[in-house]
C-alpha cells in the first residue's frame, strides 16, 4: 500500500479508520505528521515543529470535526523537538476537547523543558520546548500511577488496556490499547532505543514507527536518551510485530512510508549496524560542533580524492582519444560522484548564511559519504582505478562514518613499522615505466579488453613522476601507534601537495626526539599551504591528535612538515 | 558565490576565458560552451584564467579535457593561468599537467 500525502484515505486492515499523512521535507527540523479519523476520536500523531505544518493540521482537523465532533488526541512517538514542538499550537473550534498522550518519560522531559532529552539544543534559533500538560502518561514505571482511561468533559471515557505483544520465541514489547469505537483499536507499543520514550502505533495494518528506522544512523546514535541495549531489544520486537500482526505498511517520522518487506530488510540492516554500537560516544553540543568542523574538513578531503580519481580517468581518456574512445566506458558513475559532492559542498556553503542546525550538515555529510561508498563498492572500480587512491578514499569514508557514529575506532589502530611503510611509499613514488607489455599483447585481438587494461594503466600513473623523494632513515625505533595505511595516506597527501606546489625534490626522514618518533618532510622550495589545503591539513592534524600525535608546518623556507607520531597505545580518542 | 561567470578576452591570436565562481556539476556547462567555441577558432591559443575559481569538481576537469582534446587535433595545448594552489594539486595529482600547460 502506498500512502498519498495530504489527502484522506482508508487505513487497510480497518473498517472505518482513515489517515491524512502530512509529509514534511526530510530534515531534523520538523517531522511528518499523521492525522487519523476514528469513530470516537481524531488522532494527531507527531505534530512536528513547523508553523506552516501546524496551520495545515488545524485546517485538516477542523474539517474532520465539522463532519463529526469528537475529541482530539495528540500522540507523540517521542519527545524530540522536531516531533513535539507544536503539540500545543493548534487552533481548533471552540469546545473541542484535546488530550495529549505520550510515554511517561517524554511527559517528564517536556514538563521540565529538558533541552538535552528533547534535543532542543540542536537548533540555533533556541526554540521553546512544548511544556503543555500531557494528560495521559503511558508506560509509567510503577504502573499504579498510570491512568486506565481518558475521561472526557461530558463524562465519556476512552478505556486504555495494558498488555504486551506476545508470540512464540520473540521479544515482548509493552503495549497499551485504546478503543476508538466501531471495534477499531489503537495499539501503542513501547519501542525504546532512539529515545527511552519512543513508542510505535498500530492502526489496522499500519504501523507508525517514529524515528526507529534512523536509530542506528551515524549522527543520531548517542543522542541523549539513545540506548544500545534497548534498541537491539526493540529491533527484534518490531520484527515480530510485523510478522504477527499482518502489518503491511510502516510510516516513519521522516520520509516516505515503507512496505513491511522493506521495513524487515531495514531492521535486519539496522541489527547489523547496531551490533557494534556498544560503546558509542554520547552526543552533546560540544561534540556536534566538533563534528561539524570535522565534516568541513572531510568535505575538502573527499572532494580532492574523488576529483583526483575521476580526473585520472579523464586524463587516461585524453591519451585514448586517438583510439577512437571519445567517451570512457568505465564502471563508475563519475557524474553521480560529482552530483553528490556538488550538493554536499553547496549545502555546507549555504550553512554559513543560514540558521541550519550544525547536525544537519553532519547528517548531509553522512548521506554523501554513504553515496560515495556505494560508488566505490563495485568490484570493477578496483580494476580501473589506482587501488592505493581508491583505498585512501575508502578509508576516509569509513573514518568519517565511524567517527560520526561515535565509535572509538582509532584507539584500536594497529601499530605500524614506520621505516618500512615510508620505504615502500618512496619505492612506489619513484619514477618508473610499466614495461611489462605481456598483458597488453595478450589482449591485442580483443579491442575492448585491450582498451580497458590501457585505461587502467594510464589511470594508475603516479603523479610523483615529476618529483624525487629521498628517504633518510635516521631512527632505529620501528613502531608507532598509527596504522600503516593512515601514515601512508597522510605522507602521500603531503608529497602530492608539495609536488603540485612546485617542489621537485623532497627529503623524507625519520628520527626520534624525547622518545617520540618523528617524520619530517622537507621540500626544496616554499610551498603554499593552500596547495594541500588548510582544512585537509587540519584533518590530518585532527586524526593524528586523536591518536596522540600531531602535525606542524615546522618552517616555511623551505617548506618543512613535522609529524609527531603517536606512541604505541597512546590513542586518546 | 554559487554561480559561474565567464568573460572572454581576445588579444591577437590569444583567447583568454576568465572564470569567476565554482566550476562544478551545475556550472560547468557555462564554461564548456565558450571554451569549446574558442578551441574551434583556427590558430587561436586558448587560455583559461582560474584566479577567481574557488573550487573545481570533476565536471570542471571534464570540460578542460574536452578543450584539450579539441586543441590537440591541431597540435595545440590548453593553457591555464593563475591556478589556485589547491586546484593545481588536483590537476597535478590527476595527471592533467601532462597535457595541459599550467602557467
Amino acid at each position: 500500500m502506498s500512502l498519498a500525502p495530504n489527502t484522506w484515505q482508508p487505513i487497510p486492515g480497518s473498517r472505518s479508520l482513515e489517515i491524512f499523512p502530512i509529509l514534511a521535507r526530510p530534515s531534523i527540523v520538523s517531522s511528518n505528521c499523521f492525522i487519523v479519523s476514528a469513530p470516537k476520536a481524531i488522532l494527531v500523531v507527531d505534530p512536528g515543529a513547523s508553523h506552516e505544518q501546524t496551520r495545515r493540521i488545524s485546517d485538516v482537523v477542523t474539517g474532520a470535526l465539522s463532519v463529526s465532533k469528537r475529541p482530539v488526541l495528540v500522540l507523540l512517538t517521542h519527545c524530540h523537538q522536531d516531533h513535539s514542538q507544536e503539540a500545543d499550537r493548534f487552533v481548533l473550534p471552540a469546545g473541542t476537547e484535546l488530550r495529549r498522550l505520550a510515554h511517561e518519560r517524554a511527559a517528564r522531559a517536556l514538563e521540565r523543558s529538558d533541552r538535552a532529552l528533547t534535543v532542543a539544543y540542536l537548533y540555533p534559533w533556541n526554540p521553546a520546548v512544548c511544556n503543555a500538560p500531557i494528560h495521559c502518561r503511558l508506560f509509567a514505571p510503577d504502573g499504579a500511577s498510570e491512568v486506565s482511561g481518558l475521561t472526557l468533559d461530558r463524562g465519556e471515557r476512552l478505556e486504555i488496556s495494558r498488555g504486551t505483544t506476545s508470540w512464540m520465541d520473540d521479544v515482548p514489547l509493552g503495549r497499551r490499547s485504546i478503543a476508538l469505537g466501531d471495534g477499531e483499536r489503537l495499539d501503542i507499543y513501547h519501542t525504546p532505543g532512539h529515545t527511552s520514550c519512543s513508542v510505535s502505533l498500530r492502526l489496522g495494518s499500519l504501523l507508525i514507527v517514529g524515528d526507529l528506522p534512523f536509530a542506528a544512523n551515524p549522527g543520531l546514535c548517542g543522542l541523549d536518551g539513545w540506548n544500545h541495549e534497548e534498541l537491539i531489544h526493540t529491533l527484534h520486537g518490531v520484527d515480530g510485530l510485523l510478522d504477527n500482526h499482518d502489518i503491511a505498511t510502516c510510516c516513519p517520522g521522516h520520509g516516505y512510508e515503507l512496505s513491511a518487506a522493506a521495513m524487515r530488510y531495514k531492521l535486519r540492516l539496522m541489527r547489523e549496524e547496531a551490533r557494534d554500537l556498544t560503546a558509542v560516544e554520547g552526543m552533546n553540543a560540544n561534540r556536534i560542533a566538533g563534528l561539524k568542523r570535522y565534516t568541513d574538513e572531510f568535505l575538502e578531503e573527499a572532494s580532492a580524492l574523488f576529483t583526483i580519481l575521476s580526473g585520472r580517468l579523464y586524463a587516461a581518456s585524453y591519451y585514448l582519444f586517438d583510439e577512437g574512445m571519445e567517451r570512457l566506458t568505465v564502471p563508475i558513475d563519475l557524474d553521480g560522484i560529482d552530483r553528490t559532492l556538488t550538493e554536499f559542498r553547496r549545502f555546507a556553503d549555504a550553512f554559513n548564511q543560514s540558521t541550519t542546525p550544525e547536525l544537519t550538515v553532519v547528517l548531509k555529510g553522512v548521506q554523501a559519504a554513504r553515496s560515495l561508498q556505494e560508488a566505490l563498492a563495485r568490484d570493477e572500480v578496483q580494476r580501473f582505478l589506482d587501488p592505493s587512491l581508491v583505498g585512501r578514499a575508502q578509508r576516509r569514508l569509513t573514518d568519517f562514518l565511524s567517527i560520526v557514529r561515535g565509535l572509538r575506532l582509532l584507539s584500536a589502530e594497529s601499530p605500524s613499522r614506520v621505516n618500512s611503510v615510508l620505504a615502500q611509499l618512496v619505492a612506489r613514488a619513484a619514477p618508473h615505466e610499466d614495461t611489462d607489455a605481456s598483458e597488453l599483447l595478450a589482449l591485442a585481438d580483443d579491442r575492448r579488453s585491450f582498451l580497458d587494461v590501457l585505461t587502467r594503466r594510464l589511470a594508475a600513473r603516479s603523479p610523483f613522476n615529476q618529483v624525487t623523494v629521498d628517504f633518510v632513515e635516521a631512527c632505529e625505533r620501528g613502531e608507532a601507534g598509527i596504522a600503516a595505511e593512515r601514515l601512508d595516506d597522510i605522507v602521500t597527501s603531503l608529497i602530492e601537495g608539495m609536488a603540485a606546489g612546485g617542489a621537485r625534490h623532497i627529503r623524507l626522514g625519520t628520527e626520534t626526539a624525547n622518545d617520540q618518533l618523528l617524520v619530517r618532510l622537507t621540500a626544496d622550495i616554499t610551498v603554499a599551504a593552500e596547495a594541500i589545503g588548510q582544512r585537509r591539513l587540519a584533518l590530518y592534524g585532527r586524526t593524528l591528535g586523536w591518536l596522540g600525535g600531531s602535525i606542524e608546518r615546522e618552517q616555511d623556507t623551505p617548506t618543512t612538515f613535522l609529524l609527531r607520531l603517536p606512541e604505541l597505545s597512546a590513542a586518546v580518542v | 558565490m554559487g554561480e559561474l561567470e565567464v568573460t572572454i578576452e581576445r588579444w591577437s591570436a590569444m583567447i583568454t576565458l576568465h572564470a569567476t565562481g565554482p566550476i562544478d556539476g551545475r556550472t560547468a556547462p557555462a564554461l564548456q560552451e565558450p571554451l569549446l567555441a574558442a578551441a574551434a577558432v583556427p590558430d587561436a591559443t586558448v587560455c583559461v584564467d582560474l584566479a577567481r575559481v574557488p573550487y573545481m569538481s570533476n565536471a570542471g576537469l571534464r570540460v578542460l579535457l574536452l578543450a584539450a582534446q579539441a586543441l590537440r587535433a591541431r597540435d595545440e595545448r590548453l593553457r591555464l593561468e593563475h591556478v589556485p594552489p589547491h586546484i593545481a594539486n588536483v590537476l597535478s595529482s590527476a595527471g592533467f599537467t601532462s597535457f595541459v600547460d599550467v602557467a
